[in-house]
């Protein structure tokens, strides 16, 4: 834990004195997942993600509204025992030349507290993109659901979720490092569904040339059924 | 083309959701919010003060169901975290406190487990509160006097169990800590967290 803690502090002061000449983009980031549970310990999982891009430093035309990226995702879920889950995942990925696909295992731990649900998740994932380097990946997040109504979160109340993910990739014989922040207002509206509106910042680019930032405004539909 | 205008579609979709939704949400609903100490009934705050001597922080919570409303005040006192329950009116109905698993008797751990035997292979406790109820005189004589007379005690257990399958239970057992009956718990849905 000491470890993942330098390292975050490590990124952001890399982050605070990049160089002025970095790339950086915005825009928007909207999300929906669907859970379907097929029995007590099993569930699916689909999720499709939307990127747009409207603003890039690169560019001279701003603002803009260029399609980035659209992900396509299933998961496999298992819960090994309550609040510990372990899952197998598909994904592709539609960009503009970078059509790719992924394969992911996952493992989760949610720790229910009084006031707090902690959750850690563990991913490695293979990428497969056509005339490029496979991918591979190592990820951990860990992310925060904070009540803003009482000691839980019930329907129709809001709740903040705070997440922080470092990203550990290795793809022709380079390694890089990526760090998520995110932040988001979420309201459960019933059992089933919640919506959370926030950002999500993302820097890449630590160990290789082309340190880079994107910002999203990220807005998230949850349905279970 | 066909893509960036479904995505567009897709957008106005997931806005437009949220928006009826503000709406339309119907759905019958249990909740507790956090309240503030001046919107709690006198005789709820009289009778804190008269049983916990000193009592610093106090967080009071109002719970709403369709059974109508109850308060519930939580805090530390004197290391243990403590849940006190009283109805509309402000009178107490019941204290629970969490407590470790040494705290509880030998011989009445040795009958709750005799129970997790029959009934499970595996057993995770998550928690352990000793929960007292009886009259409002009687409970106040308890808990600033030592008091047991009327005090009627029972153990509210949550734990983890497998049979053939894990699952997530509550669980009550008497003073003796003979079972009494369990409910199953429900894990919120963590989606937002765990994909």
């Amino acid at each position: 834990m000491k470890v993942i803690l330098v390292l975050i502090i490590y990124l952001i002061i890399t982050n605070a004195t990049a160089q002025e000449n970095q790339t950086f983009f915005t825009g928007i980031f909207p999300e929906v997942s669907l859970t379907k549970k097929i029995s007590d310990v099993n569930k699916l999982n689909f999720k499709i993600e939307n990127q747009r891009v409207l603003f890039d430093n690169r560019d001279k035309e701003n603002p803009q509204f260029t399609h980035y990226r659209t992900d396509l995702m299933m998961f496999f879920d298992h819960s090994v025992r309550p609040g510990v889950s372990m899952a197998l995942g598909i994904f592709h990925r539609f960009q503009e030349n970078e059509n790719s696909n992924r394969i992911i295992q996952q493992f989760a731990v949610l720790q229910r507290m009084r006031n707090l649900r902690i959750n850690h998740r563990i991913r490695t994932d293979q990428t497969f993109t056509r005339n490029d380097d496979l991918e591979l990946r190592m990820r951990y997040r860990i992310s925060g659901e904070i009540p803003l109504q009482g000691k839980i979160v019930d329907p129709k109340e809001f709740y903040l979720v705070i997440s922080e993910e470092l990203i550990f990739s290795y793809k022709g014989g380079d390694f890089e490092i990526e760090n998520r922040v995110a932040l988001a207002l979420g309201k459960l509206y019933n059992s089933r569904e919640k919506l959370e509106w926030g950002v999500d910042y993302r820097t890449d680019g630590f160990i290789q040339d082309g340190f880079r930032t994107r910002l999203w405004g990220k807005i998230s539909y949850f349905y279970n059924f | 083309m066909r893509i960036s205008n479904f995505l567009k579609t897709l957008f106005l979709f997931i806005l437009s959701f949220g928006l009826i939704h503000f709406c339309f949400s119907q759905e019958k609903i249990e909740k507790e919010s956090r309240i503030r100490s001046s919107e709690v009934p006198e005789p709820a705050k009289e009778w804190l003060c008269d049983s916990f001597e000193e009592l610093k922080r106090v967080r009071w919570f109002l719970e709403s169901s369709q059974n109508g409303i109850s308060y519930e005040a939580k805090f530390h006192y004197k290391g243990d975290y403590h849940s006190v329950e009283f109805n509309s009116s402000g009178i107490v109905e019941d204290v629970e406190i969490e407590i470790r698993q040494s705290r509880v008797p030998k011989e009445v751990w040795n009958e709750i487990s005799s129970y997790f035997d029959a009934e499970f292979d595996q057993v995770k406790i998550e928690k352990i509160q000793i929960q007292f109820s009886g009259s409002i005189s009687d409970l106040e004589d308890f808990f600033d006097e030592n008091d047991r007379e009327g005090i009627l005690s029972r153990y509210e257990i949550v734990f983890q169990g497998k049979s053939s399958s894990w699952g997530l239970w509550e669980a009550l057992f008497d003073s003796t800590g003979k079972f009494i009956s369990k409910i199953k718990v429900k894990i919120r849905p963590n989606d937002n967290l765990v994909f």
